[in-house]
């Protein structure tokens, strides 16, 4: 009897207090991404995109029809949850946002500004900061998720594992950008997606597609510019050790060019005590193997390979002179974090510049070294097309 | 049950009452007519008693020897060469001779015993014995003539193994005691006797090897079994649960086993045997949590391969029981959990399904379980009319009809499989029972269920005792040495015994620490 009392509250126990936010799969709707735009009254017009799970070939038996893998729904609002509630409002399931892979943002949306919007992606704990943020460049978000993309079942997938292949473009996730806004002496960027055509087989015309192409750089999270590919590739020398690259140089003397493959590299910066303007010092470290050599010079000679060294060196040197020389002067934004490094290493000179640092980082002169060592240069010296007459040795 | 239907028979209502008491105190009289009258009052109705009347050739009407005996239990050729033909061609009148003085004088049969009590007299011939009633003589001589029912020495059905011994118990006494007696030949070897059950007489006997065993195990299990009182056991399992106190044995805290290299291991362990008659099976007491994962063929195989299998037990322990509730707790709970692509799948999988994921689960669980149940008591026969039915209507109709999705097949299967791996079915069943209340407590509060659910299984283990000694000795408490024959199992050295490691995991240790009850 007293067994039975005490089973029984236990299990009153457990259906009263259990169960409150138990959701089937089938009632939940898989949100995948995420598109902000300006809406035509100045408010935020969100669209998200939400997975169909497909039913399985098995239980429809035969000729399945082709099933859309996902829809879309938008709603405009003022914030977060008042998108939120309106979009649920069209949603037989719960919405449910833990697997978003990522947040489009809309060229426009992000010029004006995305404070109205950001705190509820760092609030609710539904939502991941591991979220990848693509500024969409050249066309509205929402358009951009209505395009198929026909490797994942749904294209914020395929955005997201375009997003992982690290090396091509900027990544960065919610966690990445709040960290980098937070910072002193460090402005946040994120990738940038372009609408690309690509022809399908068996489909007339071109389809849209879209590709990772660029940086756009933010202050106080508002959209500033955009980085072309070219320096993206000199950006992403900073935000990691670099993973890899493909770097294409010119001979000297128009002998030809060589490509070449970066397996990994370092960066360091240095700041020059107490100079004003300041002064920077890039060093750049790097290892790869050279995989493409479009001239008549043998590579097994080591006075060839010093050649074709100085040349990639200098080739990437230009770049990232390029590169630096546009975030001084043309942004003025210091998304490398030359203000963090110099608040690491002289603390009281970065009171001092702290507040205008824009400007002062605009003034500073930045040094450039780049020391690359080719270590493979395939098992062949020459090309093998070559006559051996014709070869440099 | 076999006590209220004799009382309702009989309209006796001592439960317990001695079935010979009534003959206790009569003695034998020197009427061997008389003798015959109380033997046949005795086995009223008993068709398979046998009376045998030997005459003096010259005194024809006066009965010499009277020679009594269940048919059916004495082996009549052993009678008739042991005892017929001696006594009827004898001249020097032996049997008197025998009761008397020269009772080392014996006769061919193999066993005797003397006595003038009837009680006695009764029992023996219920053993097989044939008692042999002399004219004028008071005491009668009981001559073992017993003829043995027993099956072949086969492979144990439930614990085959690929390399070891191919010996199995079988349902007689001697025939297992024998057996034991081959794997150690030592004196040291002891063999008490007991008879448990006022109707059955279940011979028992509590093995053990003097100075491994704990005294105080053996003597609290002296005690259990002389203090038991009840009309008959049949199996170990009766007598499990009237040695053990535990009011809700779901982990056995007794091993039954088949195998005698099983319990002449364990007896080297310093262990003690519990043996029955009438069962193959053998008990082994005590044991910890981690018997139940040792198979004893860990121990004929190489150390890292045995070492290995005992993990994948391990694994596979924890599959058994928590497999389909993470599956109910993470799909209906913490879908944030899942890799996105497997969610779209088993989202996709579960579209058409109609049943909260826990219903479906509970569904399966229990259709497995009445599947197996189902192949246990199958006469082979028509075994394959239901492992058809069963992976047809299970695996494949079942999910084409919408009843329930893919991946809740592949867990249930997972989790079935899981508990087949188990090596001792008595703990695989009590793991099989767990899962049920642990997939209610997933259904109802996801993860936090599951982790109430194994503090709550943690909490029960480790307060079980099993003859004194902690259940999950030698973890809780802890003993580095004897930890390795259950993290792995430790490689043999020479001049080591086998009993080392067990005798260490503290089942004297911990006793002396106060774990004697």
């Amino acid at each position: 009897m007293k067994w039975g009392i005490t089973i029984g509250m236990l299990l009153v126990l457990l259906i009263n207090t259990g169960c409150w936010d138990r959701e089937e799969i089938n009632d939940i709707g898989l949100v995948m991404g995420t598109g902000l735009d300006l809406a035509d009254n100045g408010q935020i017009k969100a669209t998200i995109q939400i997975a169909v799970p497909a039913p399985s070939s098995q239980t429809s038996g035969g000729a399945s029809k082709e099933t859309e893998k996902f829809f879309l729904i938008s709603a405009v609002g003022k914030n977060g949850i008042d998108l939120d509630q309106k979009l649920q409002q069209k949603m037989s399931r719960t919405l449910f946002f833990s697997h978003r892979s990522v947040i489009l943002i809309g060229e426009d949306m992000a010029r004006k500004g995305l404070n109205d919007i950001l705190d509820t992606f760092s609030r609710n704990p539904r939502n991941r900061l591991k979220t990848y943020v693509l500024v969409v460049k050249g066309m509205k978000a929402e358009d951009l998720l209505r395009v198929e993309y026909p490797y994942e079942l749904a294209p914020s997938e395929g955005l997201k594992e375009m997003e992982l292949l690290l090396g091509e473009g900027t990544v960065v996730t919610l966690r990445d950008f709040f960290i980098a806004s937070a910072s002193e002496g460090l402005y946040p960027t994120t990738g940038v997606l372009e609408p690309a055509l690509i022809r399908k087989s068996g489909k007339k015309g071109n389809e849209k597609l879209f590709r990772i192409n660029g940086t756009a750089i933010f202050k106080s999270s508002k959209l500033v510019g955009f980085l072309n590919n070219t320096e993206t590739h000199q950006y992403l020398w900073f935000k990691k050790n670099k993973r890899t690259d493909k770097i294409v140089a010119d001979l000297p003397g128009g002998k030809g060019n060589v490509g070449f493959i970066l397996t990994s590299g370092k960066f360091k910066i240095k700041t020059v005590a107490a100079s004003d303007p300041l002064k920077f010092h890039v060093g750049l470290k790097a290892n790869g193997n050279m995989f493409e050599n479009n001239s008549s010079l043998d590579v097994t000679d080591s006075n060839n390979l010093e050649i074709i060294k100085k040349a990639l060196e200098n080739r990437i040197k230009q770049d990232m002179d390029a590169f630096l020389r546009k975030i001084q002067t043309q942004y003025k934004t210091d998304i490398v974090g030359f203000g963090q490094q110099l608040q690491r290493d002289n603390p009281k000179k970065w009171r001092t510049v702290a507040k205008q640092w824009d400007r002062h980082f605009a003034d500073a002169e930045i040094s450039v070294t780049v020391n690359l060592s080719i270590q493979n240069t395939g098992a062949i010296g020459p090309s093998l097309q070559l006559k051996d007459k014709e070869i440099v040795k | 049950m076999t006590t209220r239907l004799r009382k309702g028979l009989t309209g006796n209502t001592t439960a317990f009452d001695d079935p010979v008491s009534e003959y206790a105190e009569k003695a034998l009289s020197d009427d061997i007519n008389q003798n015959k009258t109380i033997i046949e009052q005795a086995f009223q109705r008993c068709s398979d008693l046998v009376c045998r009347i030997i005459r003096n050739q010259d005194q024809v009407d006066k009965p010499k020897l009277l020679i009594a005996y269940l048919g059916t239990l004495a082996d009549e050729p052993k009678v008739r060469e042991q005892i017929v033909i001696p006594l009827s061609t004898d001249q020097r009148e032996r049997f008197a001779v025998e009761t008397e003085a020269y009772e080392d004088e014996s006769m061919p049969a193999a066993k005797k015993v003397v006595t003038s009590k009837w009680a006695e007299i009764i029992r023996l011939i219920l053993r097989g014995y044939a008692a042999v009633f002399t004219d004028g003589e008071d005491r009668a001589v009981c001559f073992a003539v017993g003829g043995m029912l027993k099956r072949s020495i086969d492979e144990p059905a439930s614990e085959p193994v690929i390399r070891g011994s191919r010996e199995g118990f079988i349902e007689r006494l001697p025939v297992n005691v024998g057996l034991l007696r081959h794997y150690i030949r030592t004196p040291r070897l002891k063999m008490e006797a007991f008879a448990i059950g006022d109707l059955t007489e279940t011979k028992v006997l509590v093995a053990y090897i003097d100075g491994l065993a704990d005294d105080s195990v053996v003597d609290q299990l002296r005690k259990k079994i002389a203090s038991i009182q009840i009309d008959g056991i049949l199996e170990t399992g009766a007598l499990e649960e009237l040695i053990v106190d535990d009011p809700f044995p779901i982990f056995p805290l007794v091993l039954a086993t088949e195998r005698p290299d099983a319990v002449a291991g364990s007896l080297l362990e310093g262990r003690v045997a519990v043996l029955v008659d009438n069962t193959p099976f053998v008990l082994v007491v005590p044991v910890t949590f981690w018997t139940g994962l040792q198979a004893s063929e860990d121990y004929n195989l190489r150390y890292p391969v045995a070492t290995f299998t005992r993990w994948i037990r391990f694994i596979f322990l924890f599959i058994a029981i928590f497999a389909p509730s993470f599956f109910v707790a993470v799909t209906s709970f913490h879908q944030e959990m899942i890799p996105t692509s497997l969610l779209l799948s088993i989202a996709s999988a579960r579209e058409p399904v109609p049943f909260p994921v826990m219903i479906e689960a509970l569904l399966m669980e229990i259709m497995f379980e009445a599947l197996r149940e189902a192949g246990v008591r199958l006469p082979k026969t028509i075994g394959q009319t239901v492992s058809i039915v069963g992976g047809l209507v299970i695996g494949q109709a079942a999910v084409q009809a919408g009843l329930i999705s893919t991946p809740i097949v592949i867990v249930v299967s997972t989790t079935g499989i899981a508990a087949l791996l188990i090596p001792r079915f008595t703990y695989a069943n009590g793991v099989r029972l767990l899962r049920f209340p642990i997939i209610l407590l997933a259904g109802s509060l996801g993860l936090y269920g599951i982790a109430l659910g194994f503090m709550g299984i943690l909490l029960y283990v480790v307060h079980l005792k099993s003859f004194g000694v902690p259940y999950f000795t030698p973890i809780a408490p802890f003993s580095l040495r004897a930890v390795k024959d259950v993290w792995t199992r430790a490689p043999r050295k020479n001049g080591r015994g086998l009993s080392a490691p067990s005798r260490e995991s503290g089942v004297k240790a911990q006793l002396q620490d106060g774990g004697g009850e």
